[in-house]
């Protein structure tokens, strides 16, 4: 019963153990994490490592290289017996398992025993020891224990270890798992031609005078040459049974190529997608503020193209496959998937590392449906989203878009606006797109800064060859009378404020100017001292 | 009735957007469309809308292209057809304003070389609206709401008339002169190209006949500063 307690305590106190929770995630970082940098430079350690082991022991066949061979083996050795228990470690949380049981005993009312929960324990332990890797594992390890020249073979099983360090090796592995029925059918064909041929062999040529097959071995080893359409001649058949034999067999082995080609090829292209996914999937953990793009059509491209441009990272989604590759043919991280899945944006981090949706489908019902369900998943995300037709800008904002663009407005605007006059609204617009030297940029007023409680009078604008456009002032702060004043959502516009307007923080300036005057006033905002 | 300034080719979605701008600014225009179907349903929408075939001259001549039509909007859901009125109505007059927009990007450069004065690419422009509103969200607000919307702050062009104060005036005495809440983004000099000369530059330019002014104000201080510009005298400060 003093066992009991103590296991129980001791379970207690490592799940109060601020240091042993941090020990175990520092470890979790190091080895599982798929997120971390570190886990990344360990499996590049390890993979060196078994590589070097490997080539020590190839070298080692014709030069003996002394003891410091040696050194080096117990070295690799002891680092994988290290990983495998710290893998064993991680796998699961032993003292929750106990401190699960031995409270479901107490809210019951039944004495605690120990075993059941010792061996609750020991079960998910031995469920990590038997699965595949594992396994692996430990065999990279144990022939080390042997100093017998046979079991040397088994340490080339440390290049299976290999597979736990690349992802796409991996998906290899998991491509034999996924075709298992398609392998299992086509072990079972070739195993009952090569039986049947085998035997056939056997007892056509065995006793047939000038035959090579003398064995059954023999007629196996032929078999499975002949089968696989390598062919190597050593051993022909020489009565004209074991020719007819031979013709069948060559047949039903062009069938087994083709059909074990074929499956793993579908196999290979099926996954070939999904690993595709998956990398982008890890390329935007790695990121942060990533903007997820849903539609690759005219504008969506435009948009990537300008992203990529200002190198901000994004990640495009679109349901259709040909648009995907596409994209990723111009080197543009892309899903192939259905921007509603709540799973998929999910997935891709939305609310987390990404911070922005643009929806940008040819459907407006489409567009609707993504921003409502990008909405629920985080209030927070801006979402722009894109309008065909004028009645569906209402729907969007109510789903819960923070931005609506229609097309056919910005097209109407503009070429309104340039009829009327092109000079003007060239210039104007080149401002306002940074397509020309002359920018319009905004610059906001901080608590504490030089700007703070100027008034614009004192601002010397001119020499500095900026033009104040006007300020922007959030409803909260108070209002000036004899400004010119504009409305805008929540906020007011002041163009071209007279002297005596004072700024606040809070204020945004709009500022007109080249580029270099606009970054000299930026950096003088924020540098003078306040009474300067 | 005033006889319409603009045509519009094509009663599509977009030139129903376009007619609804124009009529906002209180231009006075005309759809045009081969379709009838489609005229219909302009003229249905409260639009002036007639049938025209422009693939003849004669009926662009009767439109009122080369006459008291100023400028001609190709929205015409077809590239090619866009690229065959360009060229039409340029060749029936040359100081015609021509817009067009394109499909495929490609298309834009051939529309220039047919004759239009601007191409607009509606989905380069729609992608670009789309990163700005990412990227400086300040500033696509504000120009929507004001400047390219609907509140009375507008641009404006002027260009300095022959017999104007302002001849052979540098820039920096005019801004002296203004006493107008209205902002001088800068001029164009039409004999050196379309680039603007930004009016805080350090090279204080001389002004000249047929300089065009581009200003930013209310609609009621321009027209005065309009006014100030072309009397031939100048203002007593």
């Amino acid at each position: 019963m003093s066992l009991a307690q103590l296991l129980v305590r001791l379970a207690y106190r490592l799940q109060a153990s601020e240091r042993y929770g941090r020990l175990k995630g520092f470890f979790h970082k190091l080895l599982t994490d798929p997120r971390s940098r570190r886990r990344s430079l360990f499996d590049i350690f390890m993979i060196v490592l078994v590589l070097a082991s490997v080539m020590v022991l190839i070298y080692e066949v014709r030069h003996p290289l002394g003891p410091w061979s040696d050194v080096f083996e117990s070295l690799v050795v002891g680092v994988f017996v290290t990983e495998y228990l710290l893998r064993l470690w991680l796998h699961d949380d032993s003292h929750t398992i106990l401190i699960e049981h031995w409270e479901r005993a107490e809210l019951m009312g039944l004495p605690f025993s120990v075993a059941p929960a010792l061996w609750a324990v020991l079960r998910q332990k031995l469920a990590y020891v038997s699965s595949p890797i594992a396994l692996v594992d430990l065999l990279a390890i144990l022939p080390s224990y042997r100093p017998l020249r046979f079991l040397r073979l088994f340490l080339l099983f440390r290049l299976l270890k290999l597979f736990r360090y690349t992802r796409s090796l991996g998906a290899f592995g998991e491509v034999l798992v996924e075709k298992r029925f398609e392998l299992y059918t086509l072990s079972l064909f070739v195993g009952s031609v090569v039986l049947i041929a085998t035997v056939a062999i056997y007892l056509f040529e065995a006793e047939a005078p000038g035959s090579q097959v003398r064995t059954l071995m023999d007629a196996l080893y032929w078999s499975v040459i002949t089968v696989t359409t390598v062919g190597y001649g050593d051993i022909v058949p020489t009565t004209t049974e074991g020719r007819v034999v031979a013709m069948v067999l060559v047949f039903a082995g062009i069938g087994v190529i083709s059909f074990a080609t074929s499956i793993i090829v579908m196999a290979f292209h099926e996954k070939m997608r999904e690993l595709r996914d998956n990398r982008v999937y890890a390329e935007v953990e790695r990121e942060s503020d990533i903007t997820i793009v849903c539609g690759f059509g005219r504008i969506g491209q435009v948009v990537a193209e300008r992203l990529a441009a200002a190198r901000e990272p994004f990640v495009i989604i679109d349901r259709d496959v040909e648009s995907v590759e596409l994209a990723r043919r111009r080197g543009f991280p892309a899903i192939a998937g259905d921007a509603t899945d709540t799973a998929l944006l999910g997935n891709l981090g939305l609310g987390r590392q990404a911070s922005r949706i643009l929806c940008l489908t040819h459907d407006d019902v489409s567009n609707v449906y993504i921003t409502l369900t990008a909405r629920q998943l985080s209030p927070r995300i801006l979402i722009i989203s894109r309008a065909n037709k004028a009645e569906t800008a209402r729907k969007l904002t109510q789903a819960g878009a923070t931005h609506v663009v229609r097309p056919y407005e910005v097209v109407a605007r503009m070429a309104a606006e340039f009829i009327g006059q092109p000079v003007a609204f060239d210039a104007l617009y080149d401002v306002v797109t940074r397509a020309a030297g002359v920018h319009l940029e905004p610059l906001p007023v901080r608590a504490g800064d030089w700007l703070e409680k100027k008034r614009i009078g004192e601002i010397d604008f001119t020499t500095q060859r900026l033009l104040l456009f006007g300020v922007i002032r959030p409803h909260a702060s108070p209002g000036e009378n004899g400004h010119s004043r504009y409305d805008l959502e929540g906020r007011h516009f002041y163009f071209n404020p007279g002297p005596t307007l004072q700024l606040h923080a809070g204020d945004i300036l709009m500022l007109i100017g080249y580029q270099a005057s606009l970054s000299r006033f930026h950096e003088l905002a924020s540098r003078w001292p306040r009474k300067a | 009735m005033t006889p319409p300034k603009f045509a519009l080719f094509g009663c599509n979605p977009l030139a129903i957007e376009v007619a609804w701008r124009l009529s906002m600014a209180r231009l006075p225009f005309v759809m045009l469309d081969r379709d009838a179907a489609r005229v219909e349903e302009a003229r249905e929408e409260g639009l002036m809308a007639e049938r025209i075939d422009y693939t003849d001259d004669d009926a662009l001549r009767a439109a009122g292209i080369g006459s008291h039509i100023e400028g001609v909007f190709c929205l015409l859901g077809e590239d090619s057809e866009n690229v065959f009125l360009a060229i039409s109505a340029r060749a029936l007059d040359p100081a015609l304003r021509i817009v067009a927009v394109c499909q495929a990007p490609e298309a834009a450069a051939k529309l220039l070389a047919a004759g239009a004065d601007k191409v607009v690419d509606p989905y380069e422009i729609s992608g670009a609206r789309v990163h700005e509103l990412i990227e400086r969200p300040e500033v696509v607000e504000l120009m929507e709401q004001t400047v390219f919307g609907l509140q009375d702050l507008n641009i404006a062009e002027i260009t300095i008339p022959s017999g104007s104060w302002l001849h052979g005036v540098r820039l920096s005495e005019l801004r002296r002169h203004m006493r107008q809440n209205v902002i001088l983004l800068g001029v164009v000099d039409l004999e050196r190209g379309k680039e603007l000369i930004f009016s805080t530059r350090g090279i204080d330019h001389n002004l000249d006949f047929n300089d065009v002014l581009v200003v930013i104000g209310p609609g009621k201080q321009v027209e005065s500063f309009r006014a100030m510009i072309e009397s031939p005298t100048p203002p007593t400060a």
